[in-house]
């Protein structure tokens, strides 16, 4: 009797067999792979968002939920981007390692100083992100910052691969230093974009162009026409040099908006594996680089 | 759980006080989460061969009718009715209490009154893939019954749900003990016990004399649902529920006002239920697709415990085997525009055994409803429905159009919806 009961509880995964790797949740693309770039083959990295997805828009599905049930830790992007489906994923779960007082929690947003945190909330500004614009993954120096972090907790959840995590981290850190180098050089200084949604903030903070006006006219408000009009008048003063939008984003008003301004549309990936050759975060931010410049 | 109306006022306080506490960053803020849902919509609906409007007609149809008043059943305007309706407005906080639990309160207010719908704890950090919840809650039995009105794709519920288990659903004082498996494959299960599981459904308790008393819990409920990993676009799950009550009825068969008779029994409800859905790329819903259907037989038995107008009826039996499913699909037509469809049919199978010795069986009823919705954004929505039935009612048959429009609304910081 007692030993039905032992091989029922085997069979339904409650016991982690010793020397297996450790389960890691990603919501996002990006946090994965700078996940991977950390943890090697010592993690299995299982990520919720497919990179064709928009982020803003995700319910939490029964295999999401049974991801975070088997996470030996939940990486998320926060500032109440996943706010539609993390908070019930941790609850449903029922994973005491996932719980927000747990190193297990891992909210990437911690290591970022956000920009754009509204002074007042009211959702007459649309769907705005109270804590802040949650874009900050196009900043490589927060995304470094982040990459420390997760070297950190993986190496207190897995102490026996904590200097493996700790000389990848590293490794990841003097590459993305390497290459920053280049980006550096991208002339961005002074260009002016007009964008689809409030996601190029990081990236114009830190390379020195101005998004002048927004396809949304408010976040997460799809454009009525007459508000298009408006737009195009601006855009005769402001003179962008380009449109930005996310592969998930619609593209009927900006391609509409581009016909009438002979302004090009520059698709820009919002994530990692979102376009081609965006198969890691350091090539994802090339290529925003590349398609911006 | 009903409340005077006088308790709005603390509580509409200390709404008010929270959301200025809060104004700043709610995530950053104290506990509670708080948020405001505002459902209303306008409905008319038509009938032929009667002039009675939807609600009397729902509560006539052939096999189901309440027959005779019910003590201890309240009966409130929750029907849709011809004209403005105002569903309710509901109150929603939520948060954590410490590490070890979590806690709800939904209070939902109507014209008539407050009512608490929710008033739940559960854990958060038990073993084993546990977590046991108490308090007030929804039962997890099939997949209506723990979602929202305010969730529902149409303004009017499945006529299944509503006809066995009235319009509040299986909602009562109760535990559940639930448990997901760490399998390659989704694997919940879930046993519940409740006080009785509602005021106006399938399992109505009444304990009063000459009827025998039972005790707590007199109602059980367990659940599975289970489901292959997908991917990440596609999902489907597939539950299978079952729910066992002490029923009671106390009838007045001369109509003098005074009850003569009591039945005593219980009712039995089982039945399966599936959704698949489908997140497409494409912007702001377009292109999505949820599939949902719920399938339920219902076995009454009840004997007469004791007649005054015919003292040797005393331990016959009544007894009802009756079915009902809606299936329904949801389309998302343009960005920000969905439509949907769906069938209901109850009563394939309608036999009624009276305590008399006779029996009879009634025709099914059926009715197509067609709905179209527009989200402002995800916190506003605009619905339109429009529906044409077949209604078996005890006293012929009947046709009947519907038609509403609603307007949903969500204020504060809502919590996530369940899949």
């Amino acid at each position: 009797m007692k030993r039905t009961l032992w091989g029922f509880m085997l069979l339904l995964g409650l016991a982690v067999p010793a020397g297996a790797k450790m389960q890691v949740v990603a919501t996002l693309p990006w946090i994965g792979s700078v996940l991977r770039e950390i943890g090697g083959d010592k993690i299995q990295v299982t990520m919720l968002v497919k990179p064709s997805q928009d982020p803003h828009m995700i319910e939490a599905k029964p295999g999401m939920i049974l991801a975070a049930r088997k996470a030996d830790a939940l990486f998320f992007n926060g500032l109440d981007l996943e706010i539609g489906y993390v908070p019930l994923l941790i609850d449903s779960s029922r994973n005491p390692k996932i719980q927000p007082d747990k190193p297990g929690y891992f909210d990437c947003s911690r290591f970022v100083d956000p920009i754009e945190v509204p002074e007042s909330v009211d959702r007459r500004q649309g769907d705005v992100h109270p804590l802040g614009n949650p874009h900050y993954h196009f900043s490589a120096p927060a995304v470094l910052k982040i990459s420390e972090g997760m070297a950190q907790t993986l190496g207190q959840l897995d102490p026996a691969q904590a200097a493996w995590y700790q000389a990848n981290a590293e490794a990841f850190a003097a590459r993305l230093r390497a290459k920053q180098e280049t980006w550096a050089v991208v002339p961005l200084q002074g260009k002016r974009f007009v964008a689809h949604h409030r996601m190029y903030e990081y990236l114009a903070k830190e390379y020195g162009f101005t998004i002048s006006g927004y396809v949304e006219p408010k976040p997460g408000i799809p454009p009525s026409s007459g508000y298009i009009e408006t737009l195009l008048k601006s855009m005769e003063q402001s003179k962008p040099d380009g449109i930005l939008v996310s592969p998930y984003s619609s593209k009927k008003e900006a391609a509409y908006i581009s016909a009438q301004t002979g302004v090009k549309v520059i698709l820009l990936p919002h994530d990692v594996g979102a376009v081609p050759e965006t198969g890691d975060y350091l090539a994802f931010i090339n290529t925003v680089l590349e398609a911006v410049k | 759980m009903r409340f005077a109306l006088k308790t709005i006022l603390p509580v509409a306080v200390l709404l008010l006080s929270s959301l200025s506490a809060r104004a700043a960053a709610p995530g950053l803020t104290m506990n509670p989460d708080l948020s405001v849902i505002l459902d209303g919509y306008v409905y008319y609906d038509h009938f032929n061969a009667t002039d009675e409007d939807g609600a009397h007609v729902f509560s006539e149809i052939a096999g189901f009718e309440a027959g005779h008043h019910h003590e201890g059943e309240e009966t409130h305007a929750h029907e849709p009715a011809d004209g403005f309706n105002w569903r309710h407005a509901e109150l929603n906080f939520s948060g954590s209490v410490d590490p070890f639990f979590k806690a709800w309160v939904i209070a939902a207010i109507s014209p008539e009154g407050a009512e608490l719908e929710v008033a739940q704890i559960e854990t958060l950090e038990l073993p084993l893939g546990l977590k046991v919840k108490t308090g007030k809650f929804f039962s997890d039995f099939g997949r209506l019954n723990a979602q929202h009105s305010h969730q529902w794709p149409f303004i009017t519920a499945p006529m299944v749900n509503q006809l066995f288990f009235g319009h509040h659903g299986i909602n009562d004082l109760g535990l559940q003990v639930s448990y997901l498996a760490g399998l390659p494959f989704y694997l919940e299960l879930g046993l519940e016990g409740f006080e009785t599981g509602g005021e106006e459904n399938s399992l109505a308790y009444l304990g009063e004399p000459p009827l025998p008393k039972f005790n707590s819990p007199r109602t059980g409920v367990a659940w599975l649902k289970a489901g292959p990993d997908l991917g990440l676009e596609h999902s489907l799950l597939a539950g299978a529920s079952f729910i066992q009550g002490v029923r009671q009825e106390e009838h007045d068969g001369d109509e003098n006002g005074a009850a003569d008779h009591w039945l005593s029994g219980w009712a039995q409800v089982a039945g399966a239920d599936l959704v698949y859905k489908y997140d497409d790329p494409a912007p702001m819903g377009k292109n999505d697709i949820v599939v949902e259907a719920e399938y339920y037989v219902r076995h009454v038995r009840m004997q007469i415990y004791r007649h005054d107008l015919a003292a040797e009826m005393a331990g016959a039996y009544l007894q009802k085997l009756q079915d009902g499913l809606y299936a329904q699909a949801i389309y998302g037509l343009w960005p920000q525009w969905r439509i949907g469809l769906r069938f209901d049919h109850l009563g394939s199978l309608n036999r009624v055994e009276y305590p008399d010795g006779s029996a009879a069986t009634f025709d099914p009823t059926r009715r197509t409803t067609f709905m179209a919705d527009w989200s402002f954004s995800e916190f506003s929505r605009l619905r339109w429905e429009g529906s044409y039935g077949e209604y078996a009612l005890a006293d012929g048959n009947v046709n009947g159009w519907s038609c509403g429009m609603q307007i949903d609304i969500s204020l504060g910081v809502h919590g996530a919806h369940k899949f």
